[in-house]
């Protein structure tokens, strides 16, 4: 296993008190493997990341668990030695380039810099590299010498990517890398990181809200709630048999429908972290819930193979995907999203 | 209501060759937001403008809501010019159309209460008085279904959910009764999960209170979901223009079709999804030639010496591509 995160917990001090954005996180990556983290604001996939590559904000800490890559334990490691794995070994294709790149420096010498920060490499050397980079995400070579600015955002996009390729790292880990980017240019996106995973064997943590996306990326999926993983499992087997019921509906509302079709919407909100309800937090918001639901918390159970899911009605996943059928079970009882 | 196929229609809105220019910051020669675009909008009908950013399609919307007035062309609107409103007309325009923007959050004033901020307009329209008003903000919330009223009247913004927030602004939209709503990306800051209450509000909204809704996306699968009819923009051009799921499920132009196949979908079985690799935007595109014809997959010579014009083709489904008309000629009409 590359990657093993267990039992993770995270929290931020607020001034409402201790904020648990992440807890009780466990995630598995094998080597080679493509793990797409999906979820919608406030489920914690940004705070995973963060504490992923240890670069919280001062007010957030890793309070519970291991994250164990390769045998060390990240969420323990002295900071002198997280940098020989930050960006060598762990990489990171950020949201918006424009943020990662140094607006002042040429593009050039910033992979170059990146290259020769890590390892002993000839600046001829690493130059030589930063042009094969720039070929094989697909930007000119001769763009070497320009500026952030003068890349569109699609370009920029893949300069990142040819950034966080560039050291050969183990493991990269990719937020919401397409998010900002127009519909052609994200096809564009995709399809390199579709070309480079089979080229370069890449193993990937995909994390987005866009849960199309993940399908045509990832060999395996995590949907995250309120903080938790809720289910976790094979791309496919997860997609054509959902066991919780949040992510039927997530998968029910991010299908592309028909002006015919019905158009699903999950009614309510998420609940509040700083005050998290006893029991399941989907409970206020699912169709199927139960007294158990709101007064037992349900654990992440196995539920297939290499499946997990945290819901009480697991082993009724397939009478509720029957009944979802009806897609009006969101809406019964006049309920609003 | 006539929703086409009559021959006349009526219509809302009516582009005549609406062109907007702005002038380019240090000089220059002017950017070119919408290119001669002529199109209408129909009484009661849900249309869509898809594109991508800089397609033109915010340019649209301020032009529709009279923030910005064409450079040239002309926006009808009941008939009458929309650049001759003034004072009482402008003022009475301004009540009957109404726009919803994209952030729920930056579009909010953080410091009204949901009471104020869906009274403020009938306030700017002096419409009723003290208890006629609040009776009227209770409607509007009630049609937004934030349900009960009562209980959001005293709430401030920071109390509600994004989903929440946009259908305050949807409240705050109708409250003054307008006929036409301009929606510019009004679900894109939205959780997946809650976006499809807010689309399904929309339609419901059409129908109860029949009015025409401009839906601005870039984002075609809710385009799909609930217009009847959509205009495809590409750098200022429309380049396709028909009933939503014959453009959908039949696109003409190689840009829509482009657009359509780079959506990623949610099946895993079968053969991996086609994708049309587009050559890059690239610089600007001689006056008088297809603003496509530099990336198309299909590209003719007459592509770069003639710019098409939408042509229409059965059932009101109309595209701006030499593969579809041959002889398109340059002087174009409504559809």
């Amino acid at each position: 296993m590359l990657l093993s995160v267990q039992d993770l917990t995270v929290s931020y001090r607020t001034r409402g008190g201790e904020l648990r954005a992440v807890e009780g996180v466990s995630l598995d990556v094998e080597r080679g493997q493509s793990l797409g983290i999906v979820g919608e604001s406030g489920c914690g996939k940004s705070t995973l990341v963060r504490a992923l590559l240890r670069v919280l904000p001062p007010n957030g800490r890793i309070t519970r668990g291991r994250i164990l890559f390769d045998g060390l334990d990240l969420a323990a490691l002295p900071s002198a030695a997280l940098r020989r794995v930050r960006w060598r070994r762990i990489a990171l294709i950020p949201q918006s380039a424009m943020n990662a790149l140094n607006p002042v420096m040429r593009i050039g010498d910033q992979i170059v810099e990146t290259i020769v920060a890590h390892e002993r490499t000839p600046r001829a050397a690493a130059h030589r590299r930063a042009a094969e980079l720039l070929e094989l995400v697909g930007v000119e070579p001769h763009r070497l010498a320009d500026y952030p600015f003068q890349f569109s955002g699609g370009m920029r996009q893949r300069v990142a990517i040819a950034m966080a390729v560039a050291l050969r790292p183990d493991l990269i880990i990719a937020d919401e890398p397409t998010t900002a980017l127009d519909v052609l240019v994200q096809d564009r996106v995709l399809g390199l990181l579709q070309r480079l995973r089979a080229e370069l064997g890449l193993t990937l943590l995909y994390i987005t809200h866009d849960v199309p996306v993940v399908s045509e990326l990832c060999d395996r999926i995590a949907v995250m709630y309120a903080g938790r993983v809720v289910e976790h499992g094979p791309l496919r087997a997860v997609f054509a048999r959902p066991v919780h019921p949040y992510t039927m509906g997530l998968l029910q509302a991010s299908a592309r429908g028909t002006a015919s079709g019905p158009i699903v919407s999950i009614p309510g909100t998420p609940p509040d972290l700083l005050e998290p309800p006893a029991g399941c937090r989907f409970t206020a918001r699912c169709p199927f819930a139960t007294a158990m639901c709101a007064a037992q918390d349900p654990a992440l159970a196995v539920v297939g193979p290499a499946r997990s899911a945290a819901c009480h009605y697991a082993m009724d996943a397939g009478r509720m995907r029957e009944e979802m059928e009806r897609h009006d079970v969101w809406t019964a009882g006049g309920r609003v999203s | 209501m006539d929703r086409g196929g009559t021959g006349v229609v009526t219509a809302v809105f009516t582009l005549e060759e609406v062109t907007k220019r702005f002038p380019r910051r240090g000089g220059g020669a002017p950017i070119t937001a919408l290119d001669r675009v002529s199109l209408t909008l129909r009484p009661g009908e849900i249309l869509g403008l898809a594109g991508e950013s800089g397609s033109g399609k915010s340019t649209m919307a301020e032009l529709l809501v009279r923030l910005q007035t064409p450079t040239e062309g002309r926006i009808r609107f009941d008939g009458g010019d929309l650049a001759h409103l003034s004072g009482e007309t402008l003022h009475a325009f301004r009540r009957r159309v109404q726009m919803i923007f994209q952030d729920p959050y930056e579009s909010i004033n953080p410091r009204f209460t949901v009471r104020g901020w869906v009274e403020e307009p009938l306030l700017i329209h002096r419409t009723g008085g003290p208890a006629e008003r609040l009776a009227g903000v209770r409607e509007a919330l009630e049609r937004a279904e934030l349900r009960p009223p009562d209980a959001f009247l005293d709430l401030f913004p920071h109390h509600l959910s994004g989903g929440q927030r946009q259908r305050l602004s949807i409240a705050r939209a109708i409250v003054a009764g307008p006929s036409v709503l301009v929606a510019d990306e009004p679900v894109s800051m939205l959780d997946v999960s809650v976006r499809g209450g807010i689309l399904r509000l929309l339609r419901a909204l059409r129908e109860t209170l029949g009015l025409a809704i401009v839906y601005i996306s870039h984002d075609l699968s809710t385009v799909r979901q609930i217009t009847d009819r959509v205009a495809v923009l590409y750098r200022g051009s429309l380049v396709e223009i028909g009933p939503t799921e014959a453009v959908m499920r039949e696109p003409r132009h190689p840009y829509t079709q482009a657009l359509l196949s780079a959506i990623p979908t949610l099946s895993v079985d079968g053969p991996p999804r086609r994708r049309v690799a587009l050559p890059l935007e690239d610089g600007p595109v001689p006056e008088d030639a297809c603003r496509f014809a530099p990336r198309c997959p299909h590209v003719m010579p007459v592509c770069r010496e003639r710019r098409p014009a939408l042509v229409e083709q059965p059932a009101g489904h109309a595209a701006a591509c030499f593969l579809h008309a041959p002889d398109a000629v340059a002087k174009t009409s409504a559809v």
